[in-house]
């Protein structure tokens, strides 16, 4: 689609929650064997993982980052005129879990809710929609709720995707800020390409049933899953993004009039170190420029930019600033942003 | 950029870390040839020859001589 443009808007401020229960990648060896994890480990940089027990779901930690984000900004629950949640790990199939949030948080009625169901491109189309509404005179607060529990997507007895996907979430709100500049949005899909992240089972195309819960082995190197795992050709998604994304990146600094240089972050999806490291390598970026959080929180999904930001941005942002924003993955889906900030307020991150 | 034996032999023992490599070789013959080497053979094709292969064409690969013969069609 055509870039969405936008001046007068901004994300004013940002909290984020993690389960308490840590996984260490190295010593999960539950299933493979020490050399194997420590190879899969070397390679996709996830160190440590936050995984939520059964009963906590992306809306609970979505919960406590809302109310850790309104008590430290002293935000009236009576200003949010939008709630926006993102996620692909829902509470229910129905009714959507940003309408069960807008109860749970004691928003007013007159409160628009609704979900968005886009993995790790989500975050990026979720603000470009709080822009859209934060735009307009009646609209004083858009708030984002982005949650994932993606650690319970995957089978840990599949070493393609078992160690890398973590659970976290975070709270934003976004809102008009008469002084600040232009922020830019690059949306884009891909669906001749669902099948390279994908959950085949549980669904209304194919139907939870006995057969979709039994593990089998999938592939020649004896990885066991359900029909109703993920999965995912990392092959073809690395492809996918060598191709689509740097070309994407070039055109949105066009059309900023602006070089990768100027701007102050560069925040791109934690999909793992190696995709990560080459993609910054082939676009010559400065790694001074560039957060990470691979190591300590896993591939969190659509979670993965903002928790980013507030894990590692915390007081670098004080005044003006040009954040470089960019999501890819399932879909396949993939937006860019350059969203101006100006003393972005962020909290601890609350773990729960 | 001209894509030779010894460019290819060079980048195959760098991704997949292997001492000798020749074009006879069967991919499947290397400890290494997972989806965790495939990963670091598509960052240096495209890094030295700005060329990708997808997972289909690597399934199809049996030689390293197959890869190279590959590598100068899509070059060509």
């Amino acid at each position: 689609m055509p870039e969405l443009v936008f001046e007068g808007i901004t994300i004013s401020a940002m909290a984020g929650a993690v389960p308490k229960n840590k996984i260490v990648n190295r010593k999960f060896t539950k299933y493979f064997d020490e050399q194997s994890v420590s190879d899969i480990v070397d390679k996709t940089g996830v160190e440590e993982r936050r995984i939520s027990n059964v009963s906590l779901t992306s809306s609970d930690l979505c919960f406590a980052a809302a109310e850790k984000l309104f008590s430290d900004n002293n935000i009236k629950k009576s200003e949010i005129d939008v709630l926006i949640f993102i996620s692909q790990t829902p509470d229910y199939r129905m009714p959507a879990t940003s309408i069960i949030l807008q109860g749970r948080l004691g928003l007013s009625k007159s409160t628009a809710a609704f979900d968005v169901s886009l993995g790790c491109s989500g975050f990026v189309y979720a603000l470009s929609i709080a822009f859209s509404y934060a735009q307009q005179p009646g609209i004083r607060k858009v708030l984002i709720l982005d949650g994932e529990t993606r650690s319970k997507v995957y089978h840990p007895k599949d070493r393609k995707t078992g160690f890398i996907f973590g659970d976290a979430a975070i709270a934003a709100i976004i809102e008009k800020d008469l002084n600040i500049g232009k922020s830019i949005f690059s949306l884009n899909s891909d669906g001749t390409l669902s099948d390279l992240i994908k959950i085949d089972a549980g669904g209304y195309r194919n139907p939870s049933s006995i057969d979709s819960l039994k593990e089998k082995v999938v592939d020649e190197y004896g990885n066991i899953r359900t029909d109703e795992h993920g999965h995912m050709n990392g092959g073809d998604v690395f492809n996918f993004v060598l191709r689509e994304v740097p070309k994407n990146i070039k055109h949105i600094l066009n059309l900023y009039e602006t070089t990768l240089e100027s701007l102050d972050y560069y925040v791109f999806h934690q999909a793992n170190k190696f995709m990560n490291d080459y993609l910054a390598k082939k676009l010559k970026l400065d790694k001074n420029k560039v957060p990470s959080t691979i190591s300590k929180y896993g591939n969190t999904s659509s979670v993965s930019i903002p928790i980013t930001i507030v894990d590692q941005l915390k007081d670098k942002l004080k005044g003006e600033k040009n954040l470089f924003l960019c999501g890819f993955g399932v879909g396949m889906s993939w937006a860019t942003a350059i969203v101006k900030t100006n003393n972005l307020r962020i909290s601890e991150i609350v773990e729960i | 950029m001209d894509i030779t034996v010894e460019k290819l032999v060079a980048i195959i023992k760098e991704a997949l870390e292997l001492e000798h490599v020749e074009l006879n070789d069967f991919l499947d013959s290397y400890d290494t040839w997972d989806s965790l080497g495939r990963l670091s053979l598509i960052a240096l094709i495209d890094e030295h020859f700005d060329i990708q292969i997808s997972d289909k064409e690597f399934d199809q690969f049996e030689t390293v001589n197959d890869v190279f013969n590959s590598l100068n069609k899509k070059n060509a």
